[in-house]
């Protein structure tokens, strides 16, 4: 078993992402975006660049990244899902893994030093399950390939400037990169049950766009899958240890019956139980991402749909059970927990759900 | 790897060489040949009595080579290396179809206790000979009036001379049957508190006046005994910390084994937190297939591994960002949780050959872990006082029913 270690620098790295989440992306403006339909505002995602450099994190510096390692990318998701802050990070953070497995060192120049730099949003639409075709279908013209098909639920489908395409070529699912704004792809808003991350539907007739690393790349879904689900899954921990916490410091605080509700081992056992999913999954989660920073496939192809389920059950029920210790006032509009209730939800779909993570991780322990 | 463990680990390797104890590789090994799934030892008496001095003597030679106590201080019989050559000799025996080292379990949970709180004579007698095999130990604690609100025992110990003499029932004690020393708690004084009146003896068990019974449990095996005390002389040079002081010196020794029973389910855990017991079920039932099986064997998979990984995360860095603190409690709720699964999992697959024996091999024997699968959120402490204790610990709330609690 690898031993994943951290250091003083992880520290400084989520109190960092902490402090600016705190100060640039408190819950009223998390609620602005909302209700303006609004991925992240251009002015944050430029700050969130410049100052901390959270989109250079995983990206080489080659391409005018950090060249740091999935784990520090983990950490700063995790702070920015307790935060509900930049709905727009992880799918870039997708975009960019994609583009790095993928291999295709033109496109890497082409897009990586853009993400980098805080002026690309991008997005990644493909479906997870082995066992089903993509819904776009590609086809090579005297032109170049073009893209035909509709994805629903794309990430901030309607804000990302670049978007990755999964799609089914003659020699199997390969990646395609289409530019926003080009003709023959429609985008449109379309209603999430998660208020903070808006989704769209793309519609792709005859769209012009970039293959990616050729046929190689059909053989890179299931790694990408695997990558995207475990960035998702540490987004899922942080809004699952925020709702925790919530929960505990309101079973501290709240007087009933001339006591803290905390008193009484019916909301303090739930409260522990919280905290064992919350703890347990974040473990999931960084010993999958150390194995993916050290490179040893065979045992992350096992880690990565695990913290996918174990995090997707765990934020589903931590981000319920924090509802139920708030009683009444934690099913109101204006308390938060809702909202992590939501994100919850469209995360536990969000590259694959935990039923595709479980069966692709008994298949991969043998039973086929 | 530093040069400095890759020498020790070809030392171990050549010690069990050179003690012919056969490599695992290319046979199953004892346990896994017998297909024993039980999750509590329940042996026999004569087997268990053949295994403990096969077992007794492979101690001894191992501790005499200096690999029993690898990270002990060298003047009580340890070699004085560090833990991660401990963690090198452990992954060494993992390749070694070694004699059960179970019956010495306590002495890693009980010496550090009597290194802080005993005289330095008992200490200097006790514990090499605990690590060499020489002494087996039990913990004499919970009583019939005295489970979960241990502070409310009964039993007595009374001032005579130079002695204490002893007066009181245990039970749910492991190990009592082939113990030559157990950890006491007694009450020396009735008037004080609850808890100021407790203190805590190592006695002879031995001695004339105790009496050992075999507890039969709900599997119809037995691992547990009750222990009768009927004026049983104890030095007071025997007594482990001081008068009063008995009620910490359980507290220390319940959180040192809580934290050894989260780490994992020993012997009986073989195979089923890795998934290949699990998987070799769905096998023989004919069930691989099965959508709903196949999700359960990944949940059951998925809990045993995380709890893993969060024990390992937190033991290598205890400053964060897990909460170190909490995780040996939260591994033992893990492990509850995680056993109830597999349980489940395993009453599901077989079906009625769960119920009635078809004499099929690896399917009626899933009821020894089917039906030990109870007591194991009740053993060192039930699931809802390891709760009680998270919360009021960890979570700063103030449940009146925590063993922490005034």
């Amino acid at each position: 078993m690898n031993d994943v270690t951290f250091t003083g620098e992880h520290a400084a790295l989520s109190e960092t992402v902490r402090e600016f989440c705190a100060k640039k992306s408190p819950e009223d403006v998390v609620r602005g975006l909302m209700e303006r339909g609004e991925g992240s505002e251009r002015a944050m995602w430029e700050q969130m660049a410049r100052q901390i450099g959270m989109q250079a994190l995983i990206i080489p510096e080659t391409y005018g990244g950090l060249g740091a390692g999935l784990l520090e990318l983990v950490l700063v998701l995790e702070e920015l899902g307790a935060a509900l802050a930049c709905p727009s990070f992880l799918p870039t953070a997708i975009a960019a893994q994609t583009l790095l497995v993928a291999g295709d060192e033109a496109a890497q120049a082409a897009w990586l030093p853009g993400i980098a730099d805080g002026t690309t949003f991008a997005t990644v639409a493909l479906v997870p399950d082995p066992d089903a075709p993509q819904t776009v279908d590609a086809r090579q013209t005297a032109d170049g390939w073009v893209l035909d098909g509709v994805v629903e639920a794309v990430a901030d489908g309607l804000g990302a400037n670049l978007i990755i395409v999964a799609a089914n070529a003659p020699g199997g699912p390969a990646f395609f990169a289409l530019e926003g704004r080009l003709p023959g792809l429609g985008r449109a808003a379309v209603r999430s049950n998660d208020l903070t991350r808006p989704m769209a539907r793309l519609e792709l007739a005859a769209a012009p766009a970039a293959t990616l690393g050729g046929e190689v790349a059909a053989q890179v879904l299931p790694l990408v899958v695997d990558l995207a689900g475990l960035l998702v899954s540490a987004e899922q921990i942080g809004g699952a240890r925020r709702c925790a916490d919530m929960a505990a410091d309101y079973a501290r605080t709240r007087y009933q019956f001339g006591r803290a509700i905390g008193d009484f081992q019916a909301i303090a056992h739930k409260c522990v139980d919280m905290l064992l999913a919350v703890e347990s999954a974040r473990a999931a989660v960084y010993h999958a991402a150390s194995l993916a920073s050290a490179g040893a496939s065979a045992e992350f192809a096992l880690a990565a749909p695990l913290a996918k389920s174990a995090c997707t059950e765990a934020s589903l029920a931590v981000a319920a059970d924090n509802i139920q210790v708030h009683g009444g006032i934690g099913f109101t509009w204006e308390h938060p927990a809702h909202l992590y209730l939501r994100r919850a939800l469209a995360d536990g779909t969000y590259m694959g759900d935990a039923r595709l993570h479980r069966e692709l991780l008994v298949r991969r322990l043998g039973l086929d | 790897m530093t040069d400095d463990i890759t020498v020790f680990e070809s030392e171990v390797r050549g010690f069990f060489e050179s003690s012919a104890v056969d490599r695992i590789s290319g046979r199953p090994s004892r346990r896994a040949a017998s297909q024993d799934i039980s999750l509590w030892d329940e042996p026999d008496p004569e087997t268990e009595r053949a295994a403990l001095a096969e077992a007794r003597a492979f101690r001894a030679r191992l501790f005499d080579a200096g690999l029993a106590w690898i990270d002990g201080p060298v003047e009580l019989g340890g070699r004085g290396l560090s833990a991660a050559h401990r963690q090198a000799y452990l992954a060494v025996e993992r390749e070694f179809d070694t004699p059960p080292a179970h019956f010495f379990k306590l002495d890693r949970v009980i010496s550090p206790v009597l290194r802080r709180y005993a005289a330095p004579e008992l200490v200097t007698r006790v514990v090499p000979a605990l690590f060499r095999g020489d002494l087996v130990a039990c913990e004499l604690f919970s009583e019939p009036g005295a489970g979960s609100d241990l502070a409310g025992l009964s039993t007595r110990a009374a001032r005579d001379g130079e002695d204490w003499v002893v007066n009181g029932q245990k039970v749910w004690t492991s190990d009592a049957h082939i113990a030559d020393v157990g950890l006491l708690l007694s009450r020396t004084d009735p008037a004080a508190p609850r808890r100021a009146g407790i203190s805590a003896f190592l006695i002879d068990m031995h001695s004339p006046g105790v009496e050992v019974r075999p507890l039969r449990q709900m599997t119809g095996g037995s691992s547990f005994n009750e222990v009768f005390l009927d004026d049983v002389r104890v030095r007071d040079g025997h007594r482990v910390g001081g008068l009063g002081e008995g009620w910490r010196v359980a507290m220390e020794t319940l959180r040192i084994e809580r934290a050894a029973i989260g780490f994992g389910l020993g012997r009986g855990g073989l195979g089923i937190a890795d998934g290949s017991r699990l998987i070799e079920l769905l096998r023989t039932v004919g069930l691989t297939s099965d959508v709903a099986l196949r999700q359960q064997l990944a949940e059951v998979y998925t809990g045993f591994q995380t709890a893993r990984y969060m024990t390992r995360i937190a033991q290598r860095n205890p400053e964060g960002p897990l909460q170190a603190r909490a995780v040996p409690m939260l591994a033992k709720l893990a492990l509850s949780q995680n056993v109830r699964a597999a349980s489940r999992l395993a009453i599901a697959a077989l079906g009625d050959r769960l119920t009635a024996d078809t004499g099929a091999p690896g399917t009626f024997a899933w009821n020894d872990f089917v039906l030990g699968e109870p007591g194991i959120h009740i053993v060192a402490g039930t699931d809802e006082i390891v709760r009680n204790n998270i919360a009021r610990q960890v979570l700063g709330l103030g449940t009146g029913n925590a063993e922490s609690s005034r």
